[in-house]
């Protein structure tokens, strides 16, 4: 009896304790998985608004440069310009007709380049031609403004069945090529520039090379990179639409921007 | 005085804890009781229990048939009591409506079958049988272990974005299913120890005091859990 009863116990006893520690065991697992599955997923959420915070970063100083450049155009061209036909209209002598006439005719071509100016810069701050006549269109057009001033030739060349892309996309496209010739203008001191689109199946395949005085891609990455400008800026534009970017240069070479853009 | 102190000591003091406990308990879901929508049957479950105990201890003192008949009543209620407030806990939160309806057909399956066990008893308006209570007791702990284990393979599966250290719910399936599968053994041979080792009955009783105390520890924690603020 007592032997049963010791018997009964253990038996008892240690059932309890195996049971017990075989439902803590299976509680732990779940619940050490579901806590490496949250920690997973807060990571996963705070890469996500890193991502978004920095595409917000991008799109403020695109903003910026925009603000930047109407400023430059204003004050470099057409401030310039509308003071000069107002220093001619000032200093009018209507006793000295043939000077007159001069200074009236300088006035009203002076006054003619403003306004060519400023529909310039309007056209290619307006993104309406985008949605309207596509991104080759606006490239067009922002050639032919390049052209008119005379700094230096340029071509286009479009290559393969052009496909359809959101407007949204081909606006940061066009952006970023305005971005590569503001830097061609600014810079380079080039005398040829070529920009070729060629659409294959699943990508548009950007390149713009010039025949400048190219640049160090080192120190001019390292420099940029400090001012948050340019290179860096056309960069993050490109990823943002899940692009890649490549750039080739080497000074007294020219440069080549190559650009990936995944339809 | 000294009657309830033999008793505690037959069962190593566990009770008088786990009253401590159950009164921490009650205060605590009463205080908390509109935090949480799904713990507010809790408080009913945790009066019951204290209506059980309390009856064991009056029937302790005065050792009549007709108050032991009372209390073996109380006992019994108190299953099928605890069954019915699980069942709803776990019915709020289990997506599957298969297992849903399973739940529902199980309770009403339960009510149905510890009814007719207790009707068919002979002797019935003497006193309901132990072996009755066991069975029912051991019915509704493989039930309540299941519904459980239910819930921890959906919590297993789906891709829940949720902090278990502050959900509720996951605190008092671990302690339901600590509880039923540590005290099945128990229940299991409760006749048989009743029958053959009855000296051994309160000291191996104080099995459900240990798993009781760490039910409603687990319980006091469900409701401590600060709520997820939602974006």
């Amino acid at each position: 009896m007592q032997t049963g009863k010791n018997d009964i116990i253990i038996f008892l006893l240690v059932t309890t304790i195996i049971i017990l520690l075989l439902t803590g065991l299976i509680i732990m697992l779940i619940y050490l998985y579901k806590k490496k599955q949250l920690s997973y997923q807060q990571t996963v959420d705070a890469l996500k608004l890193d991502h978004e915070k920095n595409l917000m970063a991008a799109q403020l100083e695109m903003q910026e440069d925009t603000f930047q450049h109407i400023s430059r155009e204003i004050h470099d061209n057409i401030s310039l310009s509308l003071t000069l036909a107002k220093l001619h209209l000032n200093t009018l002598n209507l006793d000295q007709l043939a000077q007159a006439s001069f200074q009236v005719n300088s006035s009203i071509d002076l006054i003619s380049k403003s306004i060519n100016n400023l529909s310039g810069i309007s056209k290619s701050l307006n993104s309406d031609i985008i949605g309207s006549q596509g991104l080759i269109k606006a490239l067009e057009n922002e050639i032919q403004r390049i052209r008119e001033t005379g700094l230096f030739s340029i071509e286009l060349c479009v290559t393969g069945e052009p496909a359809y892309m959101e407007t949204k996309k081909e606006l940061i496209i066009f952006r970023i090529v305005q971005e590569a010739f503001n830097n061609i203008i600014k810079h380079a001191r080039a005398s040829r520039c070529k920009l070729a689109l060629h659409y294959d199946s699943n990508a548009l395949n950007i390149e713009i090379n010039d025949d400048g005085v190219g640049f160090d891609l080192v120190s001019e990455v390292i420099r940029q990179h400090k001012n948050k400008a340019g290179l860096t800026n056309m960069e993050t534009r490109t990823k943002m639409i899940g692009g890649q970017m490549q750039i080739e240069s080497k000074k007294g070479l020219g440069s080549i921007l190559k650009f990936t853009i995944p339809f | 005085m000294r009657w309830p102190f033999k008793i505690w000591e037959r069962q190593y003091y566990l009770e008088p804890l786990l009253v401590f406990v159950l009164c921490i308990a009650l205060l605590i879901s009463l205080k908390q009781r509109k935090k949480y929508k799904i713990l507010r049957w809790m408080p009913i479950y945790i009066v019951s229990l204290m209506v059980v105990y309390a009856s064991g201890s009056f029937i302790d003192k005065k050792q009549h048939p007709f108050f032991l008949r009372i209390c073996e009543y109380i006992d019994y209620a108190f299953t099928t009591i605890e069954l019915v407030i699980f069942s709803i806990f776990y019915y709020q939160f289990i997506a599957n409506l298969i297992v849903k309806r399973l739940i529902i057909f199980l309770n009403i399956g339960f009510c149905l079958f510890s009814f007719y066990l207790f009707f068919s008893e002979n002797g019935f308006y003497r006193s309901p049988s132990q072996t009755i209570k066991s069975t029912v007791y051991t019915v509704e702990g493989v039930i309540l272990l299941a519904i459980s284990l239910y819930y921890f393979i959906e919590l297993f599966k789906k891709p829940f974005n949720l902090n278990l250290k502050n959900d509720p719910v996951f605190w008092i399936s671990a302690g339901v299913f600590f509880f039923f599968a540590c005290t099945l053994p128990y229940s299991l041979l409760e006749n048989f120890i009743n029958r053959n080792y009855y000296e051994l009955f309160d000291p191996f009783y104080s099995i459900f005091y240990i798993f009781y105390i760490l039910l409603f520890l687990m319980i006091i924690r469900a409701y401590l859990c600060k709520p997820e603020k939602m974006i």
